[in-house]
């Protein structure tokens, strides 16, 4: 190649007249050897070259396509609008599930969140809180060897309302009662510890408003988590009381939800109590 | 019992709004009549634009694989992605786009035929051939093709017969002017050498 370049002379390469003819030089180098090769039988004769191969290239006869194509190519948009339809259809069924899942998910929760809201329809319901604080491990509840259900003297009244003496009831000096109505007066709220994983709690007003809380937690509190609390012996007036909590680090936050059967309303025009405080140390948590 | 709360409702009537929607959808699309009058005339505008450059990319795909098959189906999965971008395509005059899609097909497809990407010329059909006769002139114009690199080869098909600009060539396939000034050079002294069979003047 650089024998025959030297025949040319300006000494332009074959590459470099390859690169001219395709416009990949320099403005100037272009217009120089654009001016040259006129006068340059041997680039004259490389050019025809190049020429020779494009129109070898040109006259390759290409086989036919068009309809055969147009057709394959129709079909391909078919197939693929109808894949793109059915991930439409997928993202929607899909949804579809998904939503339904979440909403049997939901009502999971519901159902079990608001067991323990349950009300007769009709019926008022009072609404009580009891939290449970752990306190010294070496400070007993004053309630906790008490194993026995606290007891009252119960008197009914011409209308029908129990009032029972609460006189007898253990009390839990450690709790706070706040609700959005006064208590009545001399109201108390105690709570025994049983056996391990029971614990009871209650209260009483004297003037019947309210005879008795008594549930009783049945669940093991040996590890963290949400506990259902399943009360048991509940007096016949507190038929329906339900309870659940969170226990976090024996830090037991009790929710009592009680339902009053239909003549038996302790609280009237009392849409609830909430009772914080409980101290419940060592009543088998 | 069941309740949907109030503000799911509108989500849920959404949802059924969106199935009514894909109801219609898949009905119209198997009556053609149903078809709206934008989605006739978008398919009669893929239409023209489709035989307004079919030939060239066929041929380029043809000339760039040695293969009619392959340049058939790599031709279709190019115009399927034209008709997939078509809104964006439809009024460009050069085709520079179906170029570029073309020409990558056809790198993927002869990188996954990797052994197959380059073939030796048989030198003795070289010296047996028959210039006079147009067959053996075709097929040696083709075998040449088929001995040069995938790069090589498109560089020169697109440059010399589908007249793309050197700079149009580098950015469709990310080549720096050098790669393909090294490209065209060497694509021509193969032909020189293996179709010309000439002594470099």
């Amino acid at each position: 190649m650089n024998e025959n370049a030297a025949r040319c002379t300006l000494n332009i390469t074959a590459e470099s007249l390859s690169a001219w003819r395709s416009q990949l030089l320099s403005v100037q180098e272009q217009g120089r050897i654009g001016e040259h090769v006129p006068t340059c039988s041997t680039c004259q004769r490389r050019l025809q070259r190049f020429e020779r191969i494009a129109q070898a290239l040109h006259s390759q006869t290409v086989p036919p396509s068009g309809a055969t194509l147009w057709r394959s190519v129709q079909a391909a948009i078919a197939t693929s609008e109808r894949q793109n339809m059915f991930s439409t259809q997928k993202i929607f069924f899909g949804g579809l599930v998904a939503a339904v899942l979440i909403a049997l998910f939901a009502v999971t929760i519901f159902i079990t969140v608001g067991h323990g809201n349950r009300s007769q329809t009709g019926q008022p319901t009072a609404s009580v809180t009891a939290t449970a604080y752990p306190t010294s491990t070496t400070t007993d509840h004053p309630t906790a060897t008490t194993t026995a259900r606290p007891t009252s003297t119960a008197t009914a009244t011409a209308t029908g309302t129990i009032k029972p003496d609460c006189s007898n009831f253990p009390r839990d000096t450690n709790i706070a009662l706040t609700g959005n109505i006064p208590l009545p007066p001399g109201t108390i709220v105690g709570a025994t510890g049983a056996a391990a994983g029971t614990y009871s709690e209650f209260v009483c007003t004297p003037d019947g408003t309210a005879a008795s809380i008594n549930a009783t937690m049945n669940a093991v509190l040996t590890q963290n988590g949400w506990v259902h609390l399943t009360p048991q012996n509940e007096p016949a007036c507190l038929q329906g009381t339900n309870a659940s909590g969170w226990l976090k680090n024996n830090f037991i936050v009790v929710h009592w939800l009680f339902s009053f059967p239909e003549g038996r309303i302790p609280i009237q025009g009392a849409p609830a109590w909430v009772i914080q405080g409980v101290s419940a140390t060592n009543y088998g948590c | 019992m069941l309740a949907i709360p109030r503000q799911y409702e509108r989500w849920l009537i959404r949802w059924l709004a969106f199935a009514r929607d894909i109801g219609r959808t898949r009905h119209s699309a198997k009556q053609q009549l149903d078809k709206p009058v934008e989605t006739i005339d978008r398919s009669r505008a893929f239409e023209e634009f489709f035989f307004r450059f079919e030939r060239k990319i066929f041929g380029s795909l043809w000339r760039i694989t040695g293969d009619e098959q392959a340049a058939h189906d790599l031709s279709q999965e190019t115009f399927l992605r034209a008709w997939q971008h078509f809104d964006e395509i439809r009024d460009r005059e050069s085709g520079a786009w179906l170029f570029r899609v073309a020409a990558n097909a056809a790198f993927t497809y002869l990188r996954s035929r990797s052994h197959r990407a380059t073939l030796p010329l048989d030198e003795e059909q070289l010296n047996a051939r028959d210039l006079t006769a147009g067959v053996a002139e075709h097929d040696l114009v083709l075998q040449t093709l088929q001995s040069l690199t995938p790069k090589q080869r498109t560089v020169l098909v697109l440059h010399e017969v589908y007249g793309l600009s050197s700079v149009e060539i580098g950015q469709m396939l990310n080549l720096s002017q050098a790669a393909i000034r090294m490209a065209l050079w060497r694509a021509r002294e193969q032909f020189r050498i293996h179709y010309l069979r000439e002594e470099d003047a």
